[in-house]
């Protein structure tokens, strides 16, 4: 008797991807990339005031221009309600494709022009005169709670005021260390690589929609709700997807007036956003301001954290449910006994505040990692030690984090921190580094290092969905509900499959994207995909494989128990007694199966998970500084991360260095600014700093294996742990520069300077 | 994204440029790496009802130097000088280049077509007013030949006639005891200049210094020669306190606008620092040391 592998023999394999063929040669199509016959062209007539009445619209000329098929107002869509759901007990506004009346914020949507060609619709936009009455407007969060509402149905621009945890016990608690501080964390742009598209077609059996999304499946039941069709009569295709970053988890305004030209005109509509609109009017990230204060013992111990934080909502109040993420978190890698916190939701002036690669854990995780520097500081105590003597502790797991049910936080499955702490501590010679900085300091030059520790929530809606195909010559097809926007699941999820199968790894195919083949799920979002859509496909196989078995069993006369599955070969264990793959997906597809068993080999699984899993790791950043111009440059940077076991570390590294490159942006570069009348003043790459490659050190990654028990292949979350471990490090690493100065991200060079010459 | 409609020529031959020039000059705009224009013309900010693409006219790609002078046709990219060891002759030239935008517009973009572009944020402009060069202006009627601080007429605009070319740059070609240098600070790699300066210096047989040229990036409406600084450093022997005043001259010499790259005190004084190294760094290649 053999036994099988406990996990398939292709996990932890670095197959290179298999879909960077078709996206280098320029033969992967995206959405805009799709033109039916036909096909019209959406622009959209955006409003120049951030806030403003609009008093009027004139069309005629738009008619004029040749190819216009149809110009879309405001009182065509007044009875097409977005989500998410007013809610008056959460100052939670109605929402509409146009704006209704009052434009909330610079670019909102006031009119929509469909053409035959897209030059001729943005010709004809220009035409659309439109009258506004600018307001005053709301920017700032602190300002917006005095301000008047600029929902006039509500009473303030507070949407939500939330408060958990014992603030008398807080109050209590004693310690020589009180200290209190902010910590901002502006807005920053998803800025995929592809941004939003969408081509709407209205069919014989219902809508069928391209659209450039993470979760295909809920678009279609979203679409199916709010135009009133049955699910069935809603096909959403999603093809390749040139990144998202979280800013494609949901249907914005100009989805839902694609789908209405499509209707309206009875011609396929396309619609792609610019740079530009993107830059206005995605869902931007982060927008929170916390105000911390923190109790320590004179060895760095923390013995309580109160958190009071603001969240700019911007104009209209999307994902409302999401925003406590931050504070559920905010106890992080750390065993904090009393932590509380406040959160208030501030509607202004601004573009809408959505989700963002990380969406909430980053904002935690800096915040509390500017505690640590600054326990570190006011006690003297190492900052990697003041680290080490908070760590929840390896048997404390599993383990309810952020103050427990007091405070609302979650059930941690496994950790062990000090583990990837000393493993970085290690590659990065941390010791080394600190005598080089001692030396550094004597001869005049600012060099900084910084360190963080994070711990993130991932696999939320904790089952995956997958169904797997088997066709006659015994290649695969594996339909999943979630949906590679880069990661390359093409390729890690086909390994999973084929290593179950004893398959080679380009006899799998993985579909995604297709509502009409692909099973229920909630997509690509917060890092859920190999957890949940990889468990289950990995399960799918599985369920194929005992059948296989059971087949194979029967064509060589053996115990379905002896075969196993290997190299494209069904073997009698121990035996070189085997029959082809082929020739067992033959028999089972012709009925030559044992009693009991149905012909055929497909099948399809929603695998619950044990819940949600929570990766972790440490990362080091040195920056050295220009004392005279305060320029920062990141000059070397180390993260060990612990994502369980690692399906295809080869893609495991692609997703930490652009996580780590996001991060680094956030710390350094990436604002959105908005000037004093409310106008964007970074409305372009130009004025937004996106990084680059150029910009930034080859990263030292390192790591350590904590399976978690929540899924069969012990896999955690990675899609979003650069981008939140990163951002601490080099800030923490600015201020070390700085002798723990208070810094705030981005940190410009001025900002540093003028702290220099404070 | 998408521009307004717009006529496109090729023309083959400068003689069919400048025809074109003489004939209908003045709503045309000339296409060269197009790195300005196409990004203006996408977002509808440029919108020139006729586009004379130069790259198909062969012979002005020429980066050459003779006579002491380092000669650059419409034609030559920024990379092209990145990658030139010809255009080391001049030091401020040879080191501006790389810190020109980014590696995709370094690709395409020109240097004739950033100086006749003269956005005031640009930095080869700075570069050619502290090295004095000359620009050739050419129509159908012949050619002429502009000082560059005569080229230079306010941000946007240059003295390049509707029915003429820039067909080429001059700039002196520093001597064995000449350097020069470019400090840029920008926010990131691609970005603007938040502060730009440009420096050169020619030396004599005693090290007193009888030429300088210093000249400033994105801290006045447009690029700014510093006269007075110039000026204070002729004729004297080089030194840290000597090279402290220019700085502090030039620093008092602009204004700079407080924008989202950095508070005007703040660049103020960056261009003190940056003018200060600048000139220390050229009076290195210039006393034969490091280039």
């Amino acid at each position: 008797m053999t036994t099988e592998p406990a996990i398939p023999s292709f996990l932890g394999a670095p197959v290179q991807r298999r879909e960077d063929p078709a996206l280098i040669t320029g033969m992967a199509r995206y959405v805009d990339d799709i033109t039916p016959n036909g096909t019209l062209y959406l622009a959209l007539v955006r409003s120049p005031f951030a806030h403003a009445e609009v008093t009027g619209i004139d069309v005629e000329a738009a008619h004029e221009v040749p190819g216009v098929w149809a110009i879309i107002t405001s009182e065509d869509v007044a009875d097409v309600l977005m989500p998410p759901t007013p809610n008056p007990a959460r100052n939670v506004p109605r929402r509409y494709p146009l704006v209704q009346g009052k434009a909330l914020m610079p670019g909102d949507p006031v009119a929509a022009v469909v053409a035959e060609t897209a030059a001729a619709a943005k010709d004809a936009a220009d035409l659309v005169f439109v009258d506004y009455e600018p307001l005053d407007v709301v920017g700032d969060m602190e300002e917006a709670i005095e301000a008047p509402p600029i929902h006039p149905e509500f009473e303030s621009n507070v949407a939500y005021d939330r408060s958990k945890g014992d603030r008398k016990a807080f109050e209590l608690v004693e310690g020589p260390i009180r200290l209190s501080g902010v910590v901002e964390h502006p807005r920053v742009v998803p800025a995929p690589m592809e941004n939003r598209a969408i081509l709407a077609e209205w069919m014989e059996d219902g809508l069928k929609v391209h659209l450039s999304s993470q979760a295909p499946q809920l678009m279609q039941k979203q679409l199916a709700s709010d135009f009133d069709l049955s699910q069935t009569a809603v096909r959403v295709i999603t093809p390749f997807v040139g990144g998202a970053f979280g800013c494609k988890f949901d249907l914005a305004e100009e989805d839902y007036l694609t789908v209405i030209a499509a209707r309206v005109t009875g011609r396929p509509v396309k619609w792609t956003e610019s740079r530009r609109e993107h830059l206005l009017t995605i869902g931007h990230g982060r927008a929170q301001r916390h105000r911390y204060e923190v109790v320590a013992e004179n060895d760095g111990k923390i013995k309580g954290l109160w958190v009071d934080s603001m969240i700019d909502l911007g104009c209209r109040a999307r994902y409302i449910p999401w925003i406590e993420l931050t504070p559920r978190m905010g106890t992080g890698n750390y065993d904090i006994p009393v932590y509380g916190w406040r959160m208030r939701g501030i509607l202004t002036n601004r573009a809408p505040r959505g989700i963002y690669r990380g969406a909430g854990r980053p904002e935690a995780t800096l915040t509390l990692e500017r505690v640590i520097e600054a326990v570190a500081g006011a006690t003297g105590v190492d900052p990697a030690e003041v680290r080490r003597r908070n760590f929840i502790q390896p048997d404390q797991f599993p383990y309810h984090s952020s103050g427990g049910a007091v405070a609302g936080g979650y059930k941690y499955d496994t950790g062990e921190y000090e583990k990837t702490l000393d493993k970085l501590l290690e590659v990065a010679d941390y010791e080394g580094l600190r005598t080089e900085q001692a030396a550094a300091r004597e001869q005049g030059r600012l060099m900084g290092i910084g360190l963080s520790a994070y711990v993130e929530v991932c696999g939320f809606e904790s089952w995956g969905a997958a169904r797997v195909q088997v066709h006659p010559d015994g290649s695969v097809t594996v339909f999943v509900e979630t949906l590679d926007q880069g990661q390359g699941h093409r390729t890690s999820f086909a390994q999973l499959v084929a290593g179950v199968l004893g398959l080679d790894v380009d006899q799998v195919k993985i579909e995604q994207g297709d509502t009409a083949t692909t099973p229920y799920g909630w997509g690509t979002s917060g890092s859920r995909s190999i957890a949940q859509g990889g468990s289950a496909s990995h399960a799918a196989a599985g369920k194929v494989a005992e059948k296989a078995k059971k087949v194979a069993g029967r064509l060589l006369e053996a115990s379905a128990a002896d075969i196993v599955l290997a190299d494209g070969q069904a073997t009698v264990a121990g035996t070189d007694v085997s029959v082809t793959w082929e020739e067992v997906v033959t028999a089972a597809l012709n009925g030559n199966v044992p009693d009991g068993v149905t012909p055929g080999l497909d099948e399809e699984i929603h695998l619950k998970s044990g819940g949600l899993n929570f990766p972790f790791g440490c990362h080091l950043a040195v920056v050295d500084i220009d004392p005279e111009s305060g320029s920062p440059r990141l000059d070397r940077m180390w993260a060990v991360d612990d994502a369980g076991n690692i399906v295809n570390p080869m893609l495991a590294e692609g997703q930490r260095h652009g996580g780590l490159a996001q991060g680094v942006g956030q710390a350094l570069w990436e604002q959105v600014i908005y000037d004093e009348d409310g106008n964007l003043v970074t409305s372009s790459f130009m004025d937004y700093l996106i990084p680059t490659a150029v910009s930034l050190p080859l990263f030292g990654l390192d790591g350590t294996v904590t399976p978690t028990p929540t899924n069969p292949l012990g896999a955690k979350g990675l899609g979003e742990a650069g981008a939140i471990g990163s951002t601490p490090a080099v800030v923490n690493a600015v201020a070390d520069a700085l002798g723990g100065a208070d810094v705030q991200i981005p940190v410009t060079a001025e900002q540093i300077w003028r702290i220099l010459h404070s | 994204m998408y521009p307004s409609k717009f006529n496109y020529l090729a023309p083959e031959s400068l003689e069919e440029a400048l025809a074109v020039l003489a004939e209908r000059g003045d709503e045309v705009k000339i296409l060269a790496g197009g790195q300005s224009l196409i990004p203006m013309m996408k977002l509808r900010f440029a919108e020139p009802s006729t586009l004379l693409d130069i790259n198909r006219i062969p012979g002005l790609d020429g980066l050459n130097r003779s006579n002491g002078t380092l000669s650059l046709g419409s034609l030559v990219r920024h990379n092209d000088v990145v990658k030139s060891d010809t255009a080391q002759a001049n030091h401020t030239v040879a080191s501006a280049a790389p810190w020109i935008a980014d590696p995709i517009v370094r690709n395409l973009g020109t240097v004739v077509g950033s100086l006749a572009h003269h956005d005031p944020e640009g930095d080869w402009a700075s570069v050619m007013l502290a090295c004095g060069a000359e620009l050739v202006l050419s129509s159908s009627t012949g050619e002429r030949v502009v000082d560059i601080e005569d080229f230079l007429v306010d941000m946007f605009t240059t003295s390049c006639q509707p029915n003429e070319m820039v067909t080429e740059v001059r700039v002196t070609a520093h001597t064995a005891s000449g350097g020069g240098n470019y400090q840029k600070l920008e926010r990131k790699v691609g970005d603007y200049a938040t502060v730009g300066v440009a420096t050169s210096l020619e030396l004599d047989d005693n090290g007193d210094i009888t030429s300088a040229g210093i000249a400033l990036t994105s801290v006045y409406p447009r690029n700014l020669k510093v006269v007075e600084a110039e000026q204070a450093l002729v004729g004297h022997a080089p030194s840290d306190d000597l090279f402290a005043e220019a700085g502090r001259i030039a620093s008092e010499a602009c204004d700079p606008a407080s924008d989202i790259r950095g508070s005007a005190t703040y660049k103020r004084h960056i261009v003190d620092v940056f003018t200060r190294r600048g000139l220390a760094k050229s009076l290195g290649i210039a006393q034969g040391g490091q280039s």
